[in-house]
């Protein structure tokens, strides 16, 4: 170990153990599948057989009638829309406004994003009775339906999620590329392509940083825009609890509050399981995302309140059969349940140091994440049940919504894709960014690329 | 149980995975298992009251056409959109009319009730419904031709319909007394013209006058005329004729938000492509600084 290492090692990890933790859990000679991974393959393998049965059989298995056309999967699609947006927030708005201590959770958000938009956009064709004729939307799809609109900005998010994803994990690929020489051959091909020569000279961080910060502000409008978007399928519709001209803030909000508590809920899993995480992810963190997610809870109240007051107040015919059924009617407990243990409880309970640590957040994330999916379908659902005229004359069933064991299979397998994916990528990529816990601990001095004479010396 | 177990099994054409067969078929049983259906004893007694004649099959094949067919299929077979009752099983045929009537009136499952309808037109439809396991048995179904005439004099545009029937020696004879529909063909449900109510004379012809106006491309419009008589097998023929217009009267050049994309607003043309655009030149922008990253290493 040269004499400037160890400089560097009185201001603190030396790059050694920076690149041994984080490196870890990728070397480890584990090959055998885990439990883990059984599991969301079984769950995969029964959604695929559901949707298969579903695609032979038609739309007809699942609860979807008449009246409630948009079911459990666009609900679905919403919540995952709604989680993928924690990317640009995290990764965005964080990093722009040189918010240091989010550096080791910008990745987490990233491949939380990634995931999430890239089975939004399967969740979409999942919805199809003729997935065969998805192609149709961009052959003759019209440019004034939004519908096209979203199909498109979704696309772009999720490109543009992938870049921003890669970019800033050239240099660990590089670092990979050149320690882990013990992986089997196509692990080391890959590392090697998507290295991209990376040798970490000025000219090379030059470009690199210039491509993260324009990608940086490309993402946030079409962050905006994706959840905006979405909202106006609803938005653009005149009927009770969707004729709304707040539902993009209101949305984008609510995103941005899901997204921080599944930031949340990853980082706690990584920082249980993973020892060596611990010294990079600290209660600090939690705290501060704790902190952040009573931002984003108080944004989203606010948009609540006034999503369900002033309309509330009024009580116009539709409107006020709508929010009867939510408030004191049918949908009731789920409504109450979602508004307080959602949103008004986190809040509360998150403006208390105590709450913020580790495991008590971890809890409150995962309800704040299952309410938010709840969240989506009383969004969804209850205003198709409240047509302009009356349901008469048909079963009883198409009255209600139950969704069937095909939905639910079929949409449990999404959410095992999304986490599959995460895992996944765990196995190969590093998910705590080495170089920016590297230039944390005061190895950029000069250039990053001490990280490599440092290996190479090793 | 396990019998329609098997039963589920066999009939399904492709085994993935045994598991998760049996768990969706467990599904599917659950979702369509129903219990008897027990008639009371004084609606199964019940009479029908009509008579089995023309007027009340054509009537009960309206209604049928109308409110029965989208799920039960166009032969009842229990084949249309939603999985139904087959008309033609024994268990089905075995019924009295009566207890039909009963389960038509109440619904069941997606079954819908049907208390608010005229119990007459229950009745026809009923009698119209027998005929579907047995159509020889009650009315033999004869089969017919139809040729379409166009005739345009004084600013009038009529459009014939002649119906031959299919006679026991070969022969064909003009068909009396039948219902003919018209239709023009455009996207999904073709236009139906002229009414619902045309019936042959005792030529076999039957004419409607042409409506004006009608849009289609180059002014051509496809027409159809169908017989829909409960006595005869479905018969059809479609012409084509350049009586329409190409562009309807309403119709004009406007960029509008609700026309098709050769109409789009230009504000929205220039925001969508724009919008798509710039990002697009962004990631372009990046992509290559990336290719330049790249050449910067090689040979290090």
């Amino acid at each position: 170990m040269s004499a400037e290492t160890t400089d560097i090692q009185k201001t603190g990890r030396s790059l050694k153990e920076i690149t041994s933790d984080l490196l870890n859990p990728i070397r480890s000679k584990k090959s055998s599948v885990s439990l883990w991974t059984m599991l969301l393959v079984f769950i995969i393998i029964i959604g695929v057989y559901a949707y298969i049965y579903q695609t032979m059989t038609g739309l007809g298995v699942t609860a979807m009638r008449d009246y409630t056309s948009w079911g459990m999967y666009i609900g679905h699609f919403v919540f995952l829309v709604a989680v993928s947006l924690v990317g640009s927030l995290v990764t965005a708005i964080l990093k722009l406004l040189e918010i240091k201590w989010a550096a080791p959770i910008t990745r987490i958000a990233e491949i939380i994003a990634v995931a999430a938009v890239a089975l939004a956009a399967i969740t979409i064709v999942l919805d199809m009775g003729r997935p065969d004729r998805v192609l149709n939307i961009f052959l003759h799809g019209r440019i004034q339906s939004p519908i096209v609109w979203d199909v498109t900005v979704v696309n772009m998010y999720l490109l543009i999620s992938v870049i921003l994803l890669y970019l800033p994990m050239i240099p660990d690929i590089a670092i990979m590329r050149d320690t882990l020489t013990d992986r089997p051959k196509w692990q080391r091909k890959m590392y090697k392509v998507l290295a991209l020569n990376w040798r970490g000279t000025d000219e090379q961080w030059r470009l690199l940083k210039r491509s993260i910060r324009i990608m940086l502000i490309v993402i946030m409008p079409v962050a905006f825009a994706i959840h905006t978007v979405t909202s106006w399928l609803f938005a653009v519709n005149s009927r009770a609890g969707w004729d709304s001209t707040i539902f993009g803030p209101y949305f984008v909000a609510g995103a941005f509050m899901v997204g921080a508590a599944a930031v949340i809920a990853a980082m706690y899993i990584f920082w249980a399981t993973k020892p060596a995480y611990k010294k990079y992810i600290t209660s600090k963190h939690f705290d501060m995302m704790g902190r952040l997610l009573v931002l984003t809870g108080l944004v989203y109240l606010y948009f609540n309140v006034n999503e369900y007051l002033v309309p509330g107040f009024k009580m116009q015919k539709l409107d006020g059969q709508h929010l009867m059924d939510l408030f004191v009617g049918h949908e009731a407990p789920l409504f109450w349940a979602t508004q307080i243990g959602g949103l008004i409880l986190p809040v509360f309970l998150l403006c208390f140091k105590k709450f913020r640590k580790p495991l008590p957040i971890f809890i409150i994330s995962i309800f704040v994440i299952f309410f938010a999916w709840t969240k989506r379908l009383l969004i969804v659902i209850p205003t198709l049940l409240t047509p302009t005229f009356p349901i008469q004359n048909v079963p009883e069933s198409w009255h209600h919504y139950i969704p069937t064991y095909y939905e639910i299979a079929i949409t449990s397998m999404t959410v095992a894709l999304v986490l599959l994916i995460i895992t996944w990528f765990t196995k190969y990529f590093p998910i705590i960014p080495i170089w920016e816990m590297a230039k944390e601990n005061g190895h950029d001095n000069p250039h990053e690329k001490v990280v490599l004479d440092d290996i190479e010396k090793d | 149980m396990i019998k329609k177990l098997r039963i589920m099994i066999g009939t399904n054409k492709k085994n993935i995975l045994a598991l998760t067969f049996i768990f969706s078929s467990l599904l599917v049983l659950a979702s369509t298992q129903f219990p008897p259906w027990d008639v009371p004893v004084e609606a199964n007694d019940l009479e029908n009251p009509i008579t089995v004649d023309k007027k009340n099959l054509d009537a009960g094949k309206a209604f049928f056409d109308l409110s029965c067919k989208a799920c039960h299929g166009a032969t009842g077979l229990g084949d249309g959109a939603v999985p139904s009752g087959d008309f033609t099983t024994k268990a089905f045929t075995g019924q009295t009319d009566g207890a039909i009537f009963w389960k038509i009136q109440q619904g069941r499952g997606l079954m819908p009730s049907f208390k608010a309808v005229q119990e007459t037109s229950l009745w026809q439809a009923i009698t119209y419904i027998r005929t579907l396991a047995a159509p020889q048995e009650i009315v033999a179904m004869k089969n017919a031709t139809i040729v379409i005439e166009f005739d345009e004099s004084n600013s009038k545009k009529l459009i014939t319909a002649k119906v031959y029937e299919t006679l026991e020696n070969g022969e064909q004879a003009p068909a009396k007394e039948v219902k003919v529909n018209f239709f023009i063909k455009r996207y999904f449900a073709d236009m139906l013209i002229g009414g619902s109510n045309n019936y042959t004379d005792d030529n076999g012809s039957v004419s409607i006058s042409f409506p004006e106006g009608v849009p289609g491309k180059e002014g051509k419009l496809q027409v159809m005329a169908k017989l829909d008589d409960s006595g005869f097998n479905p018969a059809g023929l479609t012409e084509e004729v350049a009586w329409g217009v190409e562009k309807a009267a309403y119709w004009n050049d406007d960029r509008q938000l609700w026309k098709n994309n050769d109409f789009v607003p230009l504000w929205l043309l220039i925001s969508f492509f724009g919008v798509i655009g710039g990002i697009l030149i962004a990631i372009l922008y990046v992509l290559l600084q990336v290719v330049k990253i790249r050449k910067l290493g090689v040979g290090r």
